[in-house]
């Protein structure tokens, strides 16, 4: 168990996540602590409540309900007896705590003029542990390089399929150099603090050791920023779909930048309407899609594209190049 | 010789307790002037640079001397090591720990118990207003206390060794 989450749980809900069988502890993907409902634990294949006495039971009424005590503790040890320092996390409904884990948040939201401003009386935390899965690019490498570097490239799937983590570890392996690549400058604007996982600006996720994050950066802001300060060989940035972002993706691609970047999507159709992004697929501007599905778990590859949107086998890549 | 001996001892302590008396009038506006100062540290720190309350305590306990900086030290122990209990709850405990050392008096401490509850909790606007309002309290406090200072400070020392003298002079 990462010791960052468990300083996360008040000393009651920590004992009993602690007498957790072992074999459970080590495969936990997420604890989910809701106010006067009962404690749960999700492991990839169950999920199961937690009884007073570290259990995992079936029925509901077995398991341990937080109090709202516990969820006042919890409050104050996720935001360090600081809330006036994560207003902004607040806004966006999570934390992210050192080791890249990512606790969500839910509660009373406080609204001015429309607007998220604030969330109070926190009753629901989901703690998800962050468990750093690298090389996973590795034996997709192949199909989307350009001689020794990347090009660039369009990540596409619907949610939970692993896009971030792909991303994630195309960065440490150009930033590294490994599997065919040549080493290179890698900037990450990581908008959400998903990417890199930064706690106080220091990334806590593995993502090589030329790369550099701006952390909680607006993504087309971000992109030129990091060109005009950073002088990036590859720009890695998560979820793009906004208009301002297609704007930057233009500047950042014409100023000779390579760029790595993912939309939510279930096919290549659907990408093909949203205006931001058909406008950039219009202009050849990527020249490899990828396709990500859940269906041999998260993270499968579903299929490869060129840049006109032509399905490419593995055997065609080789010759495309 | 014993007698006079004995005069000498009774008008040295009258006198020790007029100066101690008076000492203390002296420190109270002296500590809430720290406190004020310790306390536009605090704010820099919450507002400008956002950092977590228990290294922002962490951080003026080691810049204040005794007994303000005591107070930020013990509030930084209790913030990381009581089990996620309410940052007044810690905040308290720190006052009431420190209380006994100070030279400071019952206003002050509600004033800063009143503080705590605020604390931490709330965005950084609202800390802003909370710790605006908390400095100007202490500063009324101040004045008042400078006030009480001019007006007994010097009282108290000749008052000890009046006192001193009237006693020894009875006895004779």
């Amino acid at each position: 168990m990462p010791r960052p989450i468990l300083g996360t749980l008040p000393q009651s809900l920590r004992r009993m996540i602690e007498s957790l069988p072992e074999p459970m502890k080590h495969s936990l993907e997420e604890i989910r602590v809701r106010q006067g409902r009962p404690l749960e634990v999700i492991t990839r294949s169950q999920s199961r409540f937690v009884s007073a006495r570290g259990q995992p039971v079936q029925k509901e009424n077995e398991g341990y309900h937080p109090t709202k005590d516990d969820c006042a503790k919890m409050l104050n040890l996720v935001s360090n007896h600081s809330l006036y320092a994560l207003e902004e996390e607040l806004r966006r409904g999570y934390v992210t705590i050192e080791g890249g884990h990512r606790i969500g948040l839910t509660g009373r939201v406080v609204v001015e003029g429309g607007e998220v401003k604030h969330l109070r009386e926190v009753t629901g935390f989901n703690l998800r542990i962050a468990r750093p899965i690298t090389g996973v690019a590795l034996p997709l490498l192949p199909r989307i390089r350009r001689r020794n570097r990347l090009d660039q490239l369009l990540v596409v799937s619907p949610p939970q399929c692993g896009k971030t983590t792909l991303i994630r570890d195309l960065a440490r392996l150009a930033s590294l150099g490994e599997g065919g690549l040549i080493p290179q400058k890698v900037g990450i604007v990581d908008e959400r603090s998903e990417i890199a996982g930064c706690v106080d600006g220091v990334p806590q996720l593995g993502v090589g050791p030329r790369t550099d994050v701006l952390d909680g950066c607006p993504k087309a802001e971000g992109m030129m920023m990091m060109i005009r300060s950073m002088s990036p060989d590859l720009l890695v940035v998560d979820e793009i779909g906004r208009k301002e972002d297609t704007e930057a993706i233009f500047e950042a691609v014409h100023a000779g930048v390579h760029l790595i970047t993912t939309a939510h999507g279930r096919s290549m159709d659907e990408i093909c309407r949203r205006p931001a992004l058909s406008r950039l697929i219009r202009e050849r501007v990527f020249s490899r899609y990828v396709l990500l599905s859940r269906k041999q778990g998260p993270g499968t590859v579903e299929a490869v594209f060129d840049g006109s949107l032509k399905r490419l086998t593995r055997r065609e890549v080789a010759e495309t190049l | 010789m014993i007698k006079l001996l004995g005069a000498a001892l009774i008008l040295l302590s009258t006198s020790i307790i007029g100066f101690r008396t008076a000492k203390s009038f002296a420190d109270r506006p002296r500590q809430i002037r720290r406190l004020r100062t310790s306390l536009s540290l605090l704010e820099t720190e919450i507002i400008y640079g956002s950092r977590r309350l228990d290294q922002v305590c962490e951080h003026i306990a080691r810049r204040e001397k005794k007994p303000i900086g005591i107070l930020y030290q013990r509030c930084t122990e209790y913030l990381k090591g009581l089990d996620g209990v309410s940052t007044y709850e810690c905040w308290k405990k720190a006052v009431d720990e420190v209380w006994p050392e100070t030279a400071m008096k019952a206003p002050e401490r509600e004033v800063l118990i009143d503080f705590g509850k605020t604390l931490g909790i709330s965005n950084r606007e609202d800390q802003l207003a909370n710790l605006a309002r908390v400095k100007s309290n202490l500063q009324v406090e101040e004045n008042q206390a400078r006030e009480e200072q001019t007006r007994y400070e010097k009282m108290c020392k000749s008052l000890g060794i009046l006192a001193g003298a009237l006693i020894v002079i009875l006895i004779y």
